[in-house]
Parts: C-alpha cells; structure tokens; sequence
C-alpha cells in the first residue's frame, strides 16, 4: 500500500491523500524529501472547499499521467490526440464561482502546482476588462484620468 | 435582496484585498502580450511590474511562448501556421493538422531566402532586404545596400538581436568573397541606414550559410582566407567586433543549429554525433551522440532536421512536397513523436489540391510573439 499524506484545512479538517498526489504540489514534494510530514500538514490558508477541488485536480492527473506511462509503448506517430480528454476535463473542472476560483489560484500558487496555476490563471483573466480586473481584484484606481488616458494611448494597440 | 448581494462582495472583497505581488506576475507572466499591454491601465502598481526589465525578459523567454512557425511561401504570399513547442507533460504521440494565415509581403521577388527568427523578427532576403513581424503582420522593407564593388553582387544577410539595448541588427556580407567590411542596419534607430563595419578577421563566406543569433552573438560557418576547412565567424552585435572559432579537429561540420540555448554543429551525413560550443575563446567543444528517431524505417532521407525546439525537440520538415504534406517533432526524451499535417490554407486550396509543391517551406523555431513596431 501507498504511503498517506494528511492534509488539514484552514478549519482543521483532516484529508487522507496517496503520496503520488501531493508529489503533484512542489511545496509538499520539498517537505516530503525534508521528512517533515509527520503528523499531518496543517495548511492554515486553504479551506475545505478548495481544498477538496486542489485534491480532485491532482488525483486527475496523477492518474492521467499513469495512463500515459502505460501507453507509452504506443509510438504510432499517426496516433491521435488522447491529451483532448484531460483538457476537456481542466474546462470543467474551472466552471466555479469566482470565489472559488480566486482561492484554488491563491493555492495552487502556494502549493506551486504549475498546472493548476496556469490553469485558474488563464480562466481568471480571460475575456476581462481593466475596469472588470479592478472590480475583482478590489484594485483601486490610482491614475488620475489623465494619466489613465495617457497609459491607455501608449498601449492603444492593446485595445483595438 | 440588494443588502444581501453587497455582504457578500464585500466578504470576497476582504479576501482578494491581500493579492500578493507575486501572484500578480504569475498571473501576468502566462497572459499574452495584448493582455499585458491592456492591464498595465488597471493600476501603478500593475504598471511597474509590467514595464520591469527582468519581468520582461521572463516574459519573451517563457519557454511555453516559444512556437514553431511554419511558413509555406510563393512569390509574396505567405501562409503561416505555429505550433505551440510546449508539450505539456504527454508521453502521447499524436497527429493533428494546421490552418493557415494568410500574409501579404509587397515588393516581393521570388525565391528568396530568409534568416532564422531572432527575438520575433525575421529577415527575407529580396531585391531590398524585408523584415517581417509576423506577430504585427508589418513588413517593412530596407534602403538599399551600398555595394562598394562588383563582388558585392550576391549577398548573405544575417539578423541578431542585442538583449542589452534591446536592438535587433542586420549584417549584410559578400557572398563567396574574402570580405573586408560589412554593412550593418540598426531597426529602429533615428537615423536609419547601412553603416559600414571592418571586420577585424578576414574569412571567405559560403553561399549556403546560415546565421544563428544567441545571447547576442552570431554565429555562421565560413572558410578562413586560405584553406577549405570550415570554420565558425561569430559576430557580437552589440560591440560589432569578429571572431574565429575552431570546430573540433577531424570534424566536418556542416550546419549550425541552436541546441537548448547554445550552438551545435552538425553533420550533413551523418547527425549520430554532433558538437556543442562550451567555450568560444578556448575553441572548446563537447559532443552529444544521438539515435536516429526514425529507426530503420527510411524515412531519414525524406526529412530534413532543421532545428531543435528549446525543449530539445527534434524539428524535422520534408525536403520535397512532393508526398509528404506534414512536419514532425521528435521527443527523445518520451521517444513520442508529434506530426503536423498541413491541410487547407486559409481560402486556399491548394494544398487540397496537391499544389503545395509549387510552395517554399520556412520552418522558424524558438519563435516568439513580438509587438516590435516596424
């Protein structure tokens, strides 16, 4: 059997994982080698709910990457396009709540789990406007409007 | 029901308050340029990350923004397709197929050749040398090169870019002639023309050299004054001085290609072994052996290596068009192979139609979107 990681959420909830599942996070990978997971790791920033859907995400594709291994055998060059499955299942896997979405980006940046990071960065900022970005982000505005119409001239082409 | 609404943005509001800075570049690093450009108005603050050097620098080189660009050309028309180099972690292999853009290049003459990309630029030779962003679309084509004599008559061009000042460069020498001076354009800078550079190691070029411009250096195979042994020429854009590197004794190098950032000679023959520049002022080189990825299929001789992708991807494209109607990238790391089929271009169906032969193909490696203005 596996060896188990335990993960505790910011309101003390416990999370039993396989090891090859928190590999996925490169901050655990650096604990696990640094032997300090004994006990559990407390993750006092990640709530149940994110970190429940972080867990989902890397058990996807610890197992997508297993599948691959298994095929790799495989070296038709005419082969298709089997990663169209896991992609597919990233773009569900994002259909949240902004909310939601903002704390799995916050966590995937402190577990640094590259994937999950680009992920939920991409559909964070896709199709927004700066005025949007300001609003969730709570970004005040600190240009005065001449200065934003000033910035905004120098980066025109971005606008068209 | 309104009460209730603004509870709750302003409970979400608590928590996004503490975005850090960090994450602001993480998220901005995997934007592209055009978003970039456009959230630089959010704030200061995401304004000076934006225009921070080292962010910069980061940004272009984000080995997942590199692309293969592939360009099939005829006279002036242009049809370009890239293939994103970043593989994702598959160990798959797999087959997909390509659409095309279609550019327009005016003041065009046939068979022209071209340099590699260089910092998203790229060079056309023509009657005037073309510059091409294929990002902006923009051509721009350059004043004509003062040709001191005669043997000026055919020219090698070469494109460097200079990551100090930021400055891309085109080198202009004779072709097949012991050259003195060469002639040197500077993009962009205020008083635009050719200025005349000595070169400080008299070498006699190769019709079929090609430049490879790294860490603002260019390198291309010559022959010294006297002899028939190759040797390598490197150019430092940024000071314009010359100088000869020695390939390794008893090789016979044959092309230049960019290796995981660094320069490797091959072989025409024989690509089993090849040298890697360790150090340019020893003449130090290390050899790298590889396997054919093609086995004993034959198929070695339809395909040409062109290149390696950042990740160390073999790029081979067909060298007829005659039946094979597809690129093929190499991982030998995976040994998992990706394969490219050039199918329709844009409105054109030529290729349909068995009439890409009629085509020139251009593969550019290592290409990156650049908003240059030309």
């Amino acid at each position: 059997m596996s060896k188990k990681i335990i993960f505790e959420s910011s309101e003390g909830e416990s999370f039993e994982v396989d090891e090859a599942v928190a590999l996925e996070c490169q901050t655990i990978k650096n604990m696990i080698e640094d032997d300090c997971t004994d006990g559990g790791i407390p993750l006092a920033n990640v709530n149940s709910a994110t970190l429940t859907k972080v867990i989902d995400y890397c058990k996807k594709h610890v197992e997508a990457a297993a599948a691959a291994e298994a095929n790799a055998g495989d070296k038709d060059i005419y082969g298709a396009n089997k990663d169209i499955e896991l992609k597919t299942w990233d773009e569900e896997f994002v259909k949240v709540d902004q909310p939601l979405l903002f704390d799995l980006m916050l966590a995937a940046n402190f577990l640094i789990i590259p994937g999950l990071l680009d992920l939920t960065c991409k559909t964070m900022m896709r199709g927004k406007t700066v005025l949007q970005i300001r609003e969730i982000f709570h970004i005040k505005k600190d240009y005065t409007d001449a200065e934003e119409a000033e910035v905004r001239k120098e980066n025109a082409w971005a606008f068209e | 029901m309104e009460h209730r609404k603004k509870a709750k943005t302003d409970d979400y509001g608590k928590r996004t308050q503490s975005l850090p800075t960090d994450l602001i570049t993480e998220i901005l690093l995997r934007l592209p340029e055009k978003s970039v450009a456009r959230f630089s108005c959010v704030s200061k603050l995401w304004s000076s990350i934006t225009t921070d050097p080292s962010f910069i620098s980061s940004f272009e080189t984000r080995s997942s923004r590199q692309r293969l660009l592939l360009c099939l050309q005829k006279g002036g028309e242009l049809f370009v397709s890239s293939i994103p180099q970043h593989t994702q972690n598959s160990n798959m292999s797999y087959s997909s197929s390509l659409s095309f853009d279609h550019h327009h290049m005016t003041k065009f003459k046939a068979s022209s050749s071209s340099t590699e990309s260089v910092h998203g630029l790229i060079c056309f030779e023509s009657e005037n040398p073309i510059v091409w962003n294929p990002s902006t679309r923009q051509f721009v084509t350059l004043p004509t090169i003062p040709k001191p004599c005669k043997s000026w008559k055919e020219t090698i061009l070469f494109l460097g870019y200079d990551p100090i000042e930021g400055k891309h460069k085109v080198v202009c020498i004779p072709d097949g002639k012991t050259c003195y001076v060469c002639r040197v354009y500077t993009l962009g800078s205020v008083q635009e023309s050719w200025r005349t550079v000595k070169i400080n190691h008299k070498h006699r070029s190769s019709w079929d050299t090609v430049g490879r411009c790294i860490n603002g250096v260019i390198y291309y195979l010559t022959f010294p004054c006297q002899g028939d042994d190759y040797i390598v020429m490197s150019f430092d854009v940024r000071s314009e001085k010359f100088n000869m590197i020695k390939l390794p004794s008893g090789f016979c190098g044959h092309f230049l290609v960019t290796y995981k950032g660094r320069l490797a000679c091959f072989n025409r023959y024989d690509h089993s072994r090849f040298w890697i520049l360790e150090d340019a002022q020893k003449h130090k080189w290390s050899s790298q052996d590889i396997l054919s990825p093609f086995g004993d299929c034959g198929m070695e001789t339809d395909f040409n290596l062109t290149g390696f992708t950042h990740a160390g991807e073999f790029i081979y494209v067909p060298n007829t068009f005659r039946h094979l109607f597809y690129t093929l990238l190499y991982d030998p790391v995976r040994n998992s192979w990706r394969r490219f089929e050039f199918k329709e271009m844009a409105g054109d169906k030529s290729v349909s139609n068995g009439l890409v032969r009629e085509y020139r193909l251009h593969a550019f490696p290592n290409h990156i979107d650049s908003q240059i203005s030309l």
